[in-house]
């Protein structure tokens, strides 16, 4: 059962989703693109390209996207259920177990908080030899960088841009 | 309660940008507007739904309902902030099935995806830039990014991994 599986993998990914939406992504490609094979690295990004375009929290809005691509309702449902379902037992349960136990517990937070930049670089790296294979690709993805380091825009106006170009360069 | 559960509906539905993009419109909301709680006490549950692991609109709406109504509040809360998302996004994936043939959407989709990767190399830059102060430390990171990347080593286990190192090596500092 395939909406079962989704299930369950998407629970691993929330319980261990530290840094928030980014930290979430970077772990549900790794194991929804590299582990289990349901989507390739561009169907993926179209998903990344689409939830950042939508409201809601991007984790959430991925969950239900990829559970809907693989398994329909069914898998949507279970899927998003199963990546909020962690945060109850944070929320209730282990955040009180940790803040007992250890006198310091920011340290140990600190520590995941950091740690998860690995995974999310990997995501990045990953993604980037997935979609940057041409002189086309790699000079617009330098357009891009830039144009996103200069913060004049809000990602939801930088995605259009991106998409724009991408008509422009396909087209002439 | 319910003036709550519906304000977090509204709130998830105009959101746009992920969950630090709503976090200053539920302060607006339910702080200045609602007064249903004070500054500080918002502020606490931000600190500890961003501490702790999930998507951070998700753990602010369920410690919110516990403040208001305990488990029931919470769950209450988690629907009314994920309700409008999963419907939106359903909706999108039908009508994304039926236009992802057209040249016109394959082009921009080319773009966009490398937008999409562009942001998620700089986000990982602009957190190394901000939370890591030790060069070995930086280079546990980089070296775990690597192995994920071409050893294709479960992401999951490398951040345990990585984190355990990272936390004895902090604390043997502060020791010392």
């Amino acid at each position: 059962m395939k909406a079962i599986d989704l299930f369950f993998c998407f629970m691993k990914i929330g319980f261990l989703a530290f840094g928030g939406g980014y930290g979430a992504l970077s772990m549900i490609q790794n194991e929804v693109v590299g582990v289990h094979g349901w989507m390739t690295n561009p169907e993926f990004l179209d998903l990344l390209s689409i939830s950042q375009m939508t409201p809601g929290p991007i984790a959430i809005n991925s969950a239900t996207y990829i559970g809907y691509r693989i398994a329909g309702f069914s898998g949507a449902v279970l899927s998003t259920i199963g990546v909020i379902l962690p945060s109850f037992m944070w929320m209730y349960f282990i955040s009180f177990i940790i803040e007992r136990i250890l006198r310091n517990p920011r340290r140990l937070l600190n520590a995941l908080r950091m740690s998860i930049i690995s995974p999310i670089l990997a995501a990045g790296m990953n993604l980037t030899l997935s979609t940057v294979n041409d002189l086309i690709s790699f000079i617009l993805a330098l357009l891009l960088l830039t144009l996103l380091r200069s913060k004049k825009l809000s990602l939801i106006q930088f995605i259009l841009v991106a998409g724009g170009l991408g008509i422009m360069v396909k087209t002439f | 309660m319910l003036k709550l559960a519906l304000s977090l509906m509204k709130i998830s539905t105009i959101g746009l940008g992920g969950g630090y993009g709503m976090l200053p419109l539920m302060e607006e909301e339910l702080v200045r507007k609602l007064k249903m709680l004070k500054e500080e006490e918002f502020l606490d549950i931000v600190a500890k739904a961003q501490s702790f692991p999930g998507p951070i609109a998700v753990n602010t709406a369920i410690l919110l309902g516990r403040m208001k109504a305990g488990i029931l509040g919470s769950i209450i809360c988690s629907i009314s902030i994920v309700l409008p998302p999963f419907l939106s996004i359903l909706l999108i994936a039908l009508m994304f099935e039926k236009v992802e043939k057209y040249s016109i959407v394959r082009n921009f989709m080319f773009g966009a995806r490398l937008g999409v990767t562009i942001i998620i190399i700089n986000y990982s830059l602009e957190l190394i830039k901000r939370i890591v102060k030790s060069r070995v430390i930086l280079g546990i990171l980089i070296a775990g990014a690597i192995v994920i990347v071409f050893f294709k080593i479960s992401a999951f286990l490398v951040f345990l991994i990585t984190a355990s190192v990272v936390f004895f090596k902090a604390t043997n500092r502060e020791e010392k």
